[in-house]
């Protein structure tokens, strides 16, 4: 499938990329056809595994492991529900293994970024598709290197269905996290912060926005550039919440949580 | 900004130079830093904070007990056990006159010095018709309030879940 593949993407990015929209496109189109790789490696993986264990095949024709391949890749899409609704299990799975998945992935391009995503996120559904469920989800994270060295896939994967179970966010996430393994620190966000954010802050060790304009009308978007800014950088961002003393909502902490529930970005609550 | 901290200060002073000739009160710090400024005032039991925050647009007036003369610690997480020590005025207007609510303009409608000024004469009319018990130091009304201030997230959930 890769032999076949190649030369076509190659051929529509050489096409594309002419130009700086296209480029754009490009990678979004690379990272697509990565997804379809990953998942393609995913499922293939498995199959071989299981020929080796002598559980399911018990052929080795290439034509009857390549229909192998094909049914057990038919399960993804319903694997993958089955993993976002059980982030618990995903992420116990996953932390037998663990680290540093985010920063290969935050280095690679948009094409071997799409295939890491695909193969986490298939290998991760089908070990849900299989009837043993979390039993086999454990094995295929003991197993996996690519698994092993994503200590967040679960947390990505909640994120994931919190937002719209896609690959993009899937993507943007362990981008994320990615950049979060050079250990960048934290920042935190809430209500009130003369009372509450920059006290929580100090005691944390942690940062936290501080407003520099005196124009209004750059205030809301200085904030939500500082915050898209962090969640670029991969900071851990602690949500301290609401100041319940306050009768009103702060503009301000609205649209921070507004967009880190787009974004499926995941937040720490104290 | 439209209004300037020097503007707000002296309104502040002048409206709300009562608590200074009728209750015992002294402005014991002010402030500014990077979200606003404020004014605290203090007597022998009670303490009020004057807040102006031009990016939130409001001005917020926290009323406070104090604890063994000192300001309380204002708290990050209130929880059920929590004792706290401080509300907001609009809690207790909400308490005891909820038809005095003082209405702040919105985000992105900034205030003015006038809206300023016309905010601050609100609060601390209601704040001298209202609030002479906690002045004095009688703070009976604080566990009422408490009880607003510990279920408002509930409140706030149940809020969006009709939206």
């Amino acid at each position: 499938m890769v032999k076949y593949a190649m030369p076509n993407i190659n051929r529509a990015v050489s096409a594309i990329s002419k130009n700086p929209i296209g480029k754009a496109v490009v990678n979004q189109v690379k990272f697509k056809a990565g997804v379809t790789l990953g998942l393609f490696d995913a499922a293939k993986s498995t199959a071989k595994g299981l020929y080796k264990t002598g559980k399911y095949l018990l052929t080795t024709d290439p034509r009857q492991i390549k229909q192998n391949i094909k049914s057990t890749a038919g399960n993804i899409k319903q694997g993958m529900k089955n993993a976002i609704n059980n982030p618990k299990q995903t992420m116990a799975a996953i932390k037998s293994g663990a680290i540093n998945a985010g920063r290969a992935f935050a280095k690679a391009d948009s094409m071997e970024q799409g295939r890491i995503v695909g193969r986490i996120g298939g290998e991760i559904a089908l070990a849900f598709a299989g009837t043993k469920g979390i039993d086999k989800l454990a094995k295929v994270a003991k197993g996996s290197q690519l698994l092993a060295r994503t200590g967040h896939a679960a947390k990505l994967t909640r994120a994931t269905g919190a937002a719209t179970g896609g690959m993009n966010n899937f993507r943007m996430n362990l981008q994320l996290f990615g950049a979060k393994g050079t250990g960048k620190g934290q920042i935190v966000i809430g209500e009130s912060m003369k009372k509450r954010v920059i006290p929580f802050a100090e005691k944390i060790g942690a940062t936290h926005y501080k407003p520099k304009s005196t124009n209004p009308a750059n205030w809301m978007k200085n904030n939500e550039r500082w915050i898209r800014k962090q969640m670029r950088e991969g900071k851990e961002i602690i949500n301290i919440g609401i100041d319940r003393n306050r009768a009103v909502r702060s503009e301000f902490y609205e649209m921070e949580k507004r967009v880190l529930e787009e974004a499926g970005y995941p937040v720490t609550r104290p | 900004m439209t209004v300037t901290y020097e503007v707000f200060k002296k309104q502040c002073k002048k409206i709300f130079q009562f608590l200074e000739d009728e209750f015992g009160f002294q402005i014991v710090a002010s402030e500014q830093d990077l979200y606003g400024m404020d004014i605290t005032y203090q007597n022998s039991t009670t303490a009020i904070e004057i807040r102006f925050e031009p990016r939130e647009n409001r001005i917020f007036i926290l009323l406070m007990r104090l604890i063994k003369g000192e300001l309380p610690n204002y708290p990050i997480f209130i929880k059920n056990e929590s004792e706290v020590n401080s509300f907001y005025l609009d809690d207790l207007i909400d308490l005891k006159t909820p038809s005095s609510k003082v209405k702040q303009k919105k985000f992105g409608d900034w205030l003015t010095s006038q809206d300023l000024e016309n905010i601050l004469i609100k609060y601390a009319t209601v704040l001298k018709q209202y609030g002479t018990d906690i002045l004095r130091g009688d703070f009976k009304v604080f566990s009422k309030l408490e009880k607003i201030v510990k279920v408002r997230t509930e409140v706030i959930k149940k809020q969006k879940n009709e939206e």
